[in-house]
């Protein structure tokens, strides 16, 4: 059993979650569909449509989230979505191809994405779990104003610390690359 | 007690955010101070494709529409020297005339590569500087495939298509660096003077004996 306001924050942050991504994929389109040619997993007349296809499908997903129309579907397709990242990133990071952006940055961010690592893969399996957690059966009761104020405070806090985590991956990245040199 | 646990519960998310917002700025800062502090002498960036490896043919559109394949081996057995380089780039305006002669030098194949929206600007560029002979590409995907980063940046593709050597290029020793590291076979000059401080290491013993 969880909380409804849990279940609530959950729904929430997703569908901002997906907002900004999808946001972040339609502002650098070009960069996206090269971003995504570079993982080189798509034939490579497929990797145009497809990079138009992801931002559509993400936004309808944040959408989803935010009327919590079939929570249960959207929560699956979710942790699916965030799956199917995951993998993609760790065939890449299999092969060696370490080097390449992820394309997984949110809102209109004019930097670098951080560059693959096995951070972002357990990334995406923990947002994917949480994901899954809102589909719980939740407890009956009425929220508050008290409860509005939790939300909006969780939500700020979450923002914050999505933010700082993915720029000590871009740090990470840059690190990693010096250090490398010495060999 | 229920007043007092509320303002307490407050006060401690107003606490917890700004802690959150505070270890954003410290990673931004720990990220800005990466970037100002990269060390100035590493020429050759430890991302992308690595030298020795076999390049993968791609083809981009030039300026003037003609398509241009980069990587993979050569009709002509000719290397291909690749310089990334920029209108709003001014090293890299200065390094444009010794990159031509050189390649009119050593016999390369000189391909431009940059990247941006403005069309206009690119082919006022290429008509300052006069290297409408040498195809020029603008595309994103050329840039991110190498790992370029900064500019102005060159990579050289043996004409079997072995990726024989890259690094940021700012002058002409850097650039002929390149073709000096192609036909040493010395990567790089991170690898040079770890060579000469091995050579160094050794020496001074010998003499104290």
């Amino acid at each position: 059993m969880i909380d409804p306001l849990v279940g609530r924050a959950i729904a929430t942050a997703f569908a901002l979650l997906w907002l900004l991504a999808a946001w972040h994929k339609v502002s650098a389109g070009e960069r996206f569909a090269a971003t995504l040619g570079e993982y080189r997993l798509l034939p490579a007349t497929w990797t145009r449509p497809v990079a138009r296809l992801l931002p559509f499908i993400e936004a309808v997903l944040g959408l989803a989230w935010l009327t919590g129309l079939a929570p249960g579907w959207i929560a699956s397709l979710t942790a699916g979505l965030l799956g199917a990242y995951a993998l993609a990133i760790a065939i890449n990071l299999g092969r060696g191809r370490v080097h390449i952006g992820c394309g997984c940055g949110l809102g209109a961010a004019p930097g670098d994405d951080p560059a693959l690592s096995w951070w972002l893969v357990a990334r995406n399996l923990a947002l994917g779990a949480v994901a899954l957690a809102a589909t719980l059966p939740s407890s009956q009761r009425e929220l508050g104003l008290i409860d509005g104020l939790t939300l909006v405070f969780a939500l700020l806090a979450c923002v914050a610390l999505y933010s700082g985590a993915s720029q000590l991956l871009r740090n990470g990245a840059a690190i990693a690359s010096w250090r490398k040199s010495r060999d | 007690m229920t007043d007092a646990l509320l303002v307490s519960n407050l006060l401690l998310w107003c606490v917890v955010i700004v802690l959150a917002v505070v270890v954003l700025a410290l990673a931004r800062q720990v990220g800005v101070l990466h970037e100002r502090v990269a060390p100035a002498g590493a020429l050759m960036p430890t991302t992308g494709p690595k030298v020795g490896e076999q390049t993968v043919p791609s083809t981009y559109r030039s300026l003037d529409g003609s398509p241009v394949t980069v990587g993979g081996p050569d009709g002509e057995a000719r290397a291909t020297l690749v310089l990334w380089i920029s209108p709003t780039c001014p090293v890299c305006k200065a390094l444009v005339p010794t990159a031509v002669s050189m390649a009119r030098a050593e016999r390369l194949r000189l391909v431009f590569a940059s990247d941006g929206e403005k069309l206009a600007q690119h082919q006022a560029y290429v008509g300052d500087l006069g290297i409408a002979a040498h195809p020029y590409v603008v595309s994103q995907a050329l840039g991110l495939a190498y790992a370029v980063s900064k500019l102005p940046f060159a990579v050289l593709i043996g004409g079997d298509g072995v990726l024989r050597s890259k690094g940021l290029v700012n002058t002409r020793e850097h650039l002929e660096s390149l073709v000096e590291s192609m036909q040493s076979g010395v990567l790089s000059l991170q690898d040079y003077v770890g060579i000469t401080d091995a050579h160094r290491d050794a020496s001074p013993k010998e003499q104290l004996s």
